[in-house]
């Protein structure tokens, strides 16, 4: 992370046009990939749940989504950021941008229903939730896409970025899958321990 | 063919239900009929801008006050059932899961139907609108509206069984319905608009990923909403 933060603000070119604010670029761009890999790891951890039945699935899904989430908070605050300086407008109805609020929006509804569930059924519920919405993001980014006409680069730019910043990208990409990967054990730990207190905490009730 | 009885059973005995009780039945009218009073006293008594406009008011007037008709009907039909345990009634009878969604869905389609064939006429004429459409685009409209109808209940369905069994029901069923429905509704609007505007439709791809979304939804929601069920 550390190395991350001083490949991004010492070592990487300035960009000509938009000097400093170019350097949310680094952080935007990583965070939306993390984001979309917590979501379908989510996804993928709701369907095994819905097979298996197992505590560790929804644990895991579920923290997943939560991490997600913050993510995509980060990339919902920087993208108008950095929109404001490229593009001269704070938001505008481009497919990757509508796309991800939309996301952003699906997944605080599957807190909310998890929050106002019993412990029982929470899980199966948002199980079934989560494997929904993820299905819905590529409908919702094609038609969107053809609903806007696109101001994002297309995706393959990466080649076209001095090798400086490339570094820099890649660095911190890996930084923040890193940090996903961390807090995504300790979250899921916690998770785990939670329902061995609530269970706990049911038995003394009930006795 | 087991399959085809007990669903249509089912749906039989929503549909009595609907019609005879009636609270619903008017409620949901009443409702979206407000909805689209308060689009007009909003925009002001004189619809005087350009056909385009007021095909795009027309269109979204529409497709919101059904939308939120949709909520309501979803949330009211899985009322029924939970109270008292109606579900575990059905199940015990041997209905399969799967075929309580596909007559759940169809009868929530149903009613939703009878609803836009009724009242789209009538908020055509209060945009000021319906006389400048013919019969045929009229038809042609109800017919987008009953597809768009079909995908909102075959993601509302799954949706609203599991908000039905929470205290938030109304509102949370719209926090989760609302994202997910979003490419229903732009859909819908777009070929609305264009239906409105020209009579006809204008390409084909708004028409094709109206019937894609509502397709997949529906076979994904049949296979997971045992789950919903079994709890």
């Amino acid at each position: 992370m550390f190395w991350a933060l001083y490949l991004v603000f010492g070592c990487a070119v300035v960009e000509e046009t938009m000097l400093e604010v170019q350097k949310i670029f680094y952080f935007h761009v990583s965070s939306a990939f993390v984001a979309f890999t917590a979501y379908a790891f989510t996804c993928v951890c709701s369907l095994l749940y819905l097979i298996r039945k197992s505590e560790k699935f929804d644990a895991l899904g579920s923290a997943s989504a939560e991490i997600g989430l913050v993510f995509c908070t980060i990339v919902l605050v920087t993208g108008p950021i950095w929109a404001r300086f490229a593009w001269g407008t704070w938001w505008n109805w481009e497919a990757r941008l509508t796309s991800t609020l939309i996301l952003w929006l699906m997944y605080i509804g599957y807190f909310v229903l998890r929050a106002m569930l019993d412990i029982d059924l929470r899980k199966t519920y948002s199980s079934v939730l989560g494997v929904l919405a993820f299905l819905n993001v590529p409908i919702v980014y094609y038609s969107v896409e053809v609903w806007q006409d696109r101001l994002h680069p297309p995706t393959n730019t990466k080649s076209q970025l001095p090798p400086s910043m490339t570094e820099s990208w890649l660095v911190s990409w890996l930084a923040l899958t890193l940090l996903y990967v961390f807090l995504l054990i300790l979250r899921t730990q916690l998770v785990q321990m939670k329902s061995r207190i609530d269970v706990l905490q049911y038995d003394q009730v009930n006795r | 063919m087991d399959v085809i009885r007990q669903v249509l059973w089912l749906v039989h005995k929503d549909l009595i239900l609907q019609f005879r009780t009636k609270d619903t039945l008017v409620l949901v009218f009443m409702f979206s009929l407000l909805v689209v009073l308060a689009f007009v006293f909003s925009m002001g008594p004189f619809f005087s801008f350009g056909l385009e406009e007021r095909s795009k008011l027309a269109a979204s007037v529409l497709w919101i006050s059904f939308t939120f008709a949709g909520i309501i009907t979803l949330t009211r039909s899985f009322d029924v059932e939970r109270s008292d345990g109606a579900v575990h009634i059905i199940r015990l009878a041997g209905v399969d899961p799967s075929n309580f969604y596909i007559s759940k869905v169809l009868s929530n389609f149903i009613f939703l139907t009878v609803l836009e064939f009724i009242l789209t006429p009538v908020s055509l004429q209060f945009v000021e609108s319906l006389d400048l459409v013919s019969v045929i685009t009229l038809f042609k409209l109800l017919g987008i509206l009953s597809i768009g109808t079909l995908g909102l209940c075959a993601v509302g369905v799954i949706l609203s069984g599991m908000a039905s069994t929470t205290r938030g029901k109304e509102s949370l069923l719209s926090v989760l319905l609302l994202p997910l429905v979003i490419p229903v509704i732009m859909a819908g609007t777009k070929c609305t608009v264009s239906l409105l505007s020209t009579g006809t439709l204008q390409g084909t791809f708004w028409i094709m990923l109206l019937i894609l979304y509502s397709l997949v939804f529906l076979t994904i929601s049949y296979l997971l909403f045992e789950f919903v069920i079994e709890g």
